[in-house]
This record gives structure tokens, sequence and C-alpha cells, in this order.
């Protein structure tokens, strides 16, 4: 056996390095004060990691790899985002007018983190699969929340469309499936008081009901800048959002955010106090490490995702 | 102050034997040799461990469920948790050294000798001992680590001949590593191994003090020989100012590293790769050179021989030389050991 | 002791009872006996108490693994399984990992994932065609054979059934 003994220490040496050499850990730096600016001089020596996303189903093709850092000043942690996106999708459920009617199309751009709330063994193991519960073909069957009543899930939604615009991120959470029969009875948007997007459609649905007081051509239609839609004013062609934006005020709306889109590549900053004191919220504590999910969605829905497919976590230097 | 000391002595007949031993008197030799302080430095820092024990008893929940979050709050929500939980699991690593180092003193200046051979062997189940406290320990935070090294640990003790099995049975309480294993793991950790341990430290003091120092072996300290002084306080107040020192050292850790907790134990996950704590390294890393049949000889074979020759160490080695440069045979086989066990450590490392 | 010599006493105290102490022997040997009796007694209470349940078998039960006709063929598959089992005086979940294995969707090797050296989980690397374990470098085949390292046995085979179109395995 002895003269096997090279061979055992190569392997073993080859084993060891591809355990470190999957590199998870996403090492938050210690800063003075913390920004929503994306090219603020904190970001220069922030630890990076790179996140290949994949496919959550097999077979189909994989993501853009997610550059991600992080930052916190003692009080609040902040989230550097970069990936590679060659069209920049903020125009969901978008108005497009023809002279007379208005027709609905597009979809968005999203960035989403969950995070276990409690102290979650499977989740530190396998992350988001562990709320991924796919168990056929049938994906319309699939849902994601936690089969443990005692454990939930901060889910964070940046959504180019819907939030990105009034500057904070969705924040939801996750919990049990509480009704079988309803796939979305597992996901809730934290508490909030007020504010929040709504929907931009006329009561018969077949047009908007708002439109920017500021110009036809707004990127985003914030409540404080909406008129009644006044289709005389616009010109055939003209793009109105589909939704109203408005910050949620409350836990739903805890997060900071801002995303700018250019030459192809989104640069998305999050922020948000360590500890919201909500309940709904993950409390982040400086040096407990916490395991986290990463998923991008390229114009779609949230079953288009493309996912880190191990957990990540999250360190502190 | 006098009349209630002599009250109490009146009726307790305490001051005899406290005064008794406090004035020990110490041979200059000793005092002059801070390599004397390894004992009095290890009892201090199993103080420090009682008192940090007691401690996290009060929060700690002994079960499969609560014990993780237990810990998790002791590190990060209780005021000064991170400090005591820190002291006690760096502590671990300075009872670990500061015995070895003691034990490697006490076999160089061959004091294992008559008439002192049962104060060698209570030194070398004490050892056992706090390798045991470490080994149990290891599990009660129910994380990661601690799982899956009481997993191989227990499967250690599962390879020996024979009773093998039912032995990692009766370790585990049960087939499988649960709540039984947990509440076993804390029993033997909180409350049988103190007592076991203070009981032997009482009583390898007490065979230190019936049987004296012994004699200096070099010219040197002979000629110190015939002058001593106090136990207390010229003796204490070195103990006193080293076990400061390593609690310092301790405490500079707990800050600037903090205490390790991984991620909750999960018996399906296959990316953990389990590691003992850095002291069992070097048997980890022997445990590679043994396949298949042979794997009995590195899990019992070579931990009981080693234990076996410590013990005899006594009754083999009986001339009268003490100086380890004329001892070349034992002075030999501990720098073989030493190494074999710093090289085994590094490789794993 | 009861046969040493009883040391003499101060005039000032007073004397030994001799009576009494001529009956040494037998209190002594009654000492031993009623002290033995009660040691014996406590340390085999003690004993037992500590073994407790610790050496019943494991219990077993059939676990559904999945529809048989659903398996790919000639591919290793990873299972995790959960069952609940009575430990000590709770019930708690038993997670395991099993790797199954067939060629012709009738016939299953399952193999339990624990490596059978020092009890880590081995992990299947597809590429490599085999099991690796990564704590002290055991391989072994897709169907548990070992390959080289210090594994003694083969991964242990977990009896394996097919119910109705349905794997079930005993874990």
């Amino acid at each position: 056996m002895r003269k096997h003994a090279p061979i055992f220490f190569l392997t073993l040496a080859l084993l060891m390095g591809l355990t470190f050499a999957q590199n998870n850990v996403l090492s938050v730096a210690r800063v003075n004060a913390t920004s929503l600016d994306a090219s603020a001089a904190i970001w220069n020596d922030a630890p990076v990691l790179e996140v290949a996303t994949a496919a959550a189903v097999p077979g189909e093709p994989a993501g853009p790899v997610v550059r991600l850092q992080a930052v916190q000043d003692g009080d609040t942690i902040a989230f550097r985002a970069e990936w590679a996106d060659a069209t920049e999708s903020i125009f969901k459920n978008a108005w497009t007018f023809d002279g007379a009617t208005f027709a609905k199309s597009g979809d968005e751009d999203r960035l989403l983190f969950t995070w276990p709330i409690q102290n979650n063994a499977d989740f530190a193991s396998r992350g988001c699969t562990a709320a991924c519960h796919s168990s056929g073909d049938d994906r319309s069957t699939w849902w994601m929340g936690s089969d443990n009543p005692s454990l939930t899930y901060d889910a964070w939604q940046w959504k180019a469309s819907r939030t990105n615009g009034a500057g904070y991120v969705d924040d939801k959470w996750w919990g049990e499936l509480r009704d079988p029969s309803d796939i979305e009875s597992s996901r809730h948007g934290d508490a909030k008081e007020s504010g929040g997007y709504r929907t931009n459609a006329n009561e018969a649905g077949d047009g908007p009901a708002f439109m920017g007081s500021l110009g036809a051509d707004a990127r985003y239609l914030l409540a404080s800048e909406a008129v009644a839609i006044d289709p005389t004013l616009l010109a055939a062609g003209a793009l109105i959002p589909g939704y109203v934006l408005e910050r949620a005020v409350g836990s739903r709306g805890d997060i900071d955010t801002q995303g700018t889109w250019e030459d192809g590549t989104w640069v998305v900053v999050m922020r948000r106090p360590l500890d919201t004191g909500h309940e709904d919220d993950v409390r982040f504590t400086v040096r407990r490490r916490l395991p986290f999910g990463l998923a991008v969605v390229d114009n779609g829905g949230g079953l288009k995702h493309t996912i880190a497919p191990e957990a990540l976590i999250l360190d502190w230097r | 102050m006098n009349r209630i000391a002599r009250w109490i002595d009146e009726r307790t007949g305490l001051s005899g034997p406290v005064r008794g031993f406090f004035n020990y008197p110490v041979p200059k030799y000793v005092h002059k040799n801070l390599l004397y302080t390894l004992g009095g430095l290890t009892a201090i820092t199993f103080l420090l461990q009682v008192v940090t024990g007691i401690l996290l008893v009060f929060y700690y929940d002994p079960s499969t469920e609560g014990a993780y979050n237990s810990v998790d709050y002791i590190t990060y929500q209780v005021p000064l948790g991170w400090l005591v939980r820190g002291v006690h699991h760096y502590g671990s690593s300075a009872m670990v050294i500061l015995a070895a180092l003691h034990m490697l003193r006490t076999y160089f200046f061959s004091t294992y000798k008559k008439p002192r051979e049962i104060n060698w062997m209570t030194g070398v189940l004490l050892l056992f001992l706090v390798l045991v406290f470490s080994f149990t320990g290891y599990l009660l935070p129910w994380d990661q680590k601690g799982y899956w090294a009481t997993k191989v640990g227990s499967e250690i003790a599962g390879s020996v001949p024979w009773i093998g099995p039912t032995l990692m049975q009766l370790m585990r309480g049960g087939a499988d590593l649960g709540q039984a294993t947990l509440s076993r793991f804390y029993a033997t950790h909180a409350m049988l191994l103190p007592a076991l341990v203070g009981i032997l430290i009482v009583a390898h003091i007490f065979q230190l003090r019936f049987h004296g120092m012994a004699p200096a072996i070099t010219e040197s300290a002979k000629r110190n020989s015939k002058k001593f002084v106090p136990f207390f306080p010229h003796w204490v107040v070195t103990d006193a100012v080293f076990g400061l020192g390593i609690l310092a050292v301790l405490v500079y850790f707990s800050w600037s590293q903090g205490a390790p907790l991984d991620f909750p134990a999960d018996p399906t996950s296959s990316n953990f790769v389990p590691r003992p704590e850095w002291y069992f390294l070097f048997y980890f890393q022997a445990l590679k050179y043994f396949p298949g049949a042979l794997e009995p000889v590195a899990t019992v074979a070579i931990p009981l021989f080693i234990f076996g020759t410590m013990i005899a160490l006594p009754f083999v080695d009986r001339g009268e030389e003490r100086r380890p440069w004329k001892k070349p045979i034992t002075t030999g086989v501990a720098i073989a050991y030493t190494v074999i066990i710093l090289w085994l450590t590094v490789i794993a490392w | 002791m009861a046969d040493n010599e009883l040391p003499p006493l101060d005039d000032e105290k007073g004397q030994w009872d001799t009576e009494a102490v001529s009956r040494r022997k037998v209190l002594g040997a009654l000492f031993w006996g009623v002290a033995g009796l009660g040691g014996v007694a406590t340390l085999g209470t003690a004993g037992r108490f500590l073994v407790g349940n610790a050496l019943e078998p494991k219990a077993q039960r059939w676990v559904e693994l999945g529809t048989a006709a659903d398996f790919p063929t000639g591919k290793v598959q990873r299972h995790v399984y959960s069952i609940t089992v009575a430990d000590a005086w709770r019930d708690s979940e038993r997670r395991g990992v099993l790797y199954a294995y067939t060629d012709d969707n009738e016939e299953f090797v399952v193999l339990d994932g624990t490596c059978t050296h020092l009890g880590c989980s081995v992990q299947w690397q597809e590429d490599a065609d085999h099991f690796a374990c990564p704590c002290h470098a055991g391989f072994f085949t897709r169907e548990g054979e070992v390959v080289s390292g210090p594994p003694p046995r083969p991964l242990q085979r977990v009896d394996a059934k097919v119910e109705n179109g349905i794997v079930k395995v005993l874990v």
C-alpha cells in the first residue's frame, strides 16, 4: 500500500483543490459609510464573488455571471451586483399606443436574493434548491417556500420595471404552502403601511389609466407625476409604463436601490439596515455567516430565472 | 478580622492545612525555572474552562432542535456571549497545549521515576481526559463540524475488532447520531468529566506535595536546592501573571477570530468535508495510511500503544539517571513522537 | 484495615471499649458486605441505566424512492430520503443519502452514501465514473466496490424492491 501513498496524496490534493476552487463565499468589507453609488470608492477594495448562474432546469441555457460585492458600515449593508444583459427590459405590461388603441406587451429584468431567516441546515447545504419544490414535470405545480412552519425566507426582488424606478427593492418573504392548491400561498409581501406599485390599467383593462405629467416617453411612471390618461396628447407609437410606481412604506420597502443599465450591463446597488427589526426580514449580524441564494431573470417571469446552483455564503472581513 | 478568623478556625480547624498549603517551601531551583509554571498554568486554564463552562450552561439548550440556535444566540446575541464562548473555545486548545508541554517537561526531567509513578499516571490520565473533554465539547453546538467529527469519531470506535459496533452504539446512545448522542456528550462534558478531572487534579497536587519536588538535575540547580521560597506569594504570583497572560491571549483570539460556528448539522450534506479540531489532525492524517483490513491498527492499536507506553514508562525506565542528555533512548523516543505528531499535523493542515 | 492494631488513646480521653472492639472482625466484615452490596447494586443500576436503549437495532422501514420507469438507465442518481423515527424521547426526522443505479428499470442497485471507512459522505463523480470520499480519498465503483483508498468494505447495499412500479428501499 505504501507505494500508493503518492497517488493518495495527489487525489486528495485534487479533491481539496476542487473543494476550495468552488468559491462561494462573499466577504463583506467594512467601510466608513455605505453608498448607493455604484461607482463610489468603497467598492474598489471590496472582495468580489463571481456567480455563474445556471438554468434551474437541466438542459436550458445558463444565465449571466453575476459579479457580487458587499460592504457594511456597522448600521447598513450594501450589495453591488453587475451582470451582462444585452437588452434593458424595464417595460413590463407596458402600453403601446398606435394612434387609436393600446396594446399591452413587455416584461422585465430581475435580480433575486433569498435569505433563510432562521437557522436552516438544509438551505445552508443546498441553497435555494432547499426552498424549491419541483417534484414533477408540470411546472405549474412548482413552488418556492418552506415545508416547515417554523422556517421562513426573506426574498428580495429587485424589479427593473416595477420597483427600481421608485428606488426600492420589493421585499417579500416565503413560508409554508398554506393552501396546497395555490402555489402562490407560500409567498407573501412584507408588511407595508402604504405605497407600492399598482397596475396602470383602466377599468376595461384595454388601456392605461394614467400617464406621466412630465412627458409621454417617461421610462417610469411615478405616482407623484401620474395624471389621468389623455390619448389626445399622445402620438402614435407612444409607450406608457404598465405600472404606477410608488415606494412602499414599511418592511416591504426597507431596501433602497439604485440600478442602471448601460452598454449591455446592469449595475445594481441595494442597501438595507443590518437589522430592520421586522420579523419578515433576515437579520445581519457582523461575523455571523449566512447562506444565501441568488437568481437572475432576463426579461421574464419567475420561472424563467437562472440560479446560483449552490448555496452562497456571506462572510465578514 | 482576626477574631472572626479565629472563631472560624476554632470551629473548622482549617487554618493549619490552609497555612501549610500556602507556606509550602518551594525550592529556589524550581522557582527560578519557568518551565515549572506549566502545571499551574494548566490548572488555571482548567479553572477558566470551568467558569466559562458554567456560564455557557445558563444559555445552552442540550437538544438536537435547540442546541444550534442556543449557541448561535450565545455567540451573537447574549452580551459578551462571543467572549465567554470564545474563551471557552480557545481555552480548550490552551489546555491541550499546556498539558502536553507540562508532560514533556516532566518527561525530560524524568520526574516520573520512583516514587512518583502514580503521579505520572494520574497526569497521563488527565491528559487523556482533556482530549475526551474536547471531543465531547466539539459536538455540543450541533453544527456541521461537530456532527461530522462525532460521526467519524464514533466510527473509529466502531472499528475496534469484535466489540466495535457495540462500543459505537453505546457511545451514540443508539444506532444513529441523535438526541441520545447529544445528551450523552453533554452529560459527560458538563457533569462527569469536570468531577473526574477535579478529583484527579486534587490527587495530582496532593501527590506532588506528598513527595515534594523532584531533586535538581543540573549542577547550577543543585546549588540552589537548599534555599526555599514560600508558595504564597512568591510562587503563586508567577503563575498568576502568566495565567493573566494566557487569558489575554484567549480574549485576543475571541476578539479577532471569534469562536467558530459552522452551519447547522445536516446529515445529508455531501459537500461537507469533516475535519477534527487541530490537535486531532495528526491522528486524522495517520488514518489515511492504513487501508482496509489494517484500519483497526490505526484506529485502535496505535492509540492504545501510545497510551500504554506512557502508562508503562516509569516501570520500564527505572534507572537512576535523570539528565536527558545522558539518556539518549528516552530522549530520542520523545523527540521522535513529537516530530511525527507535528509533521502529521502539518501535512493535514 | 480492621486487622491493624488500634492506636492507644490518651488517658485524658478515655479507653477503647474492649468488649465492643472484640467484635471488630465481624463488624468489619459486615460493613464490607453491606457496602459491597450497596456498591454493586448502585453500579449495576447505573451501568444498565447508562446503556439504556442504546443497543437496540436501527429501526428499518420501506421508503418509496420513485417510479421505477422514471429512473434514467445507466446513470447513478442521488436520492435524499427523510423519515420520522423515534429518537430517544422525541420523534425526529432521519435523513440520509442514497445512490440508485439501474440498467433496465427492473433491477436496482441502491447504495448508502456513507463511506465504509469512517462514515464521511461519498460523492458520485459522473465524469470519473466513481464515488469519491473526500476525507481519506477512498474510491468506489458504481456498484460500490472499493477501487482504492482506505475503505475496508464496499459501500453498503440497501435492500431495494419494485412494487407496483414503485421502487422501495429498506432504510
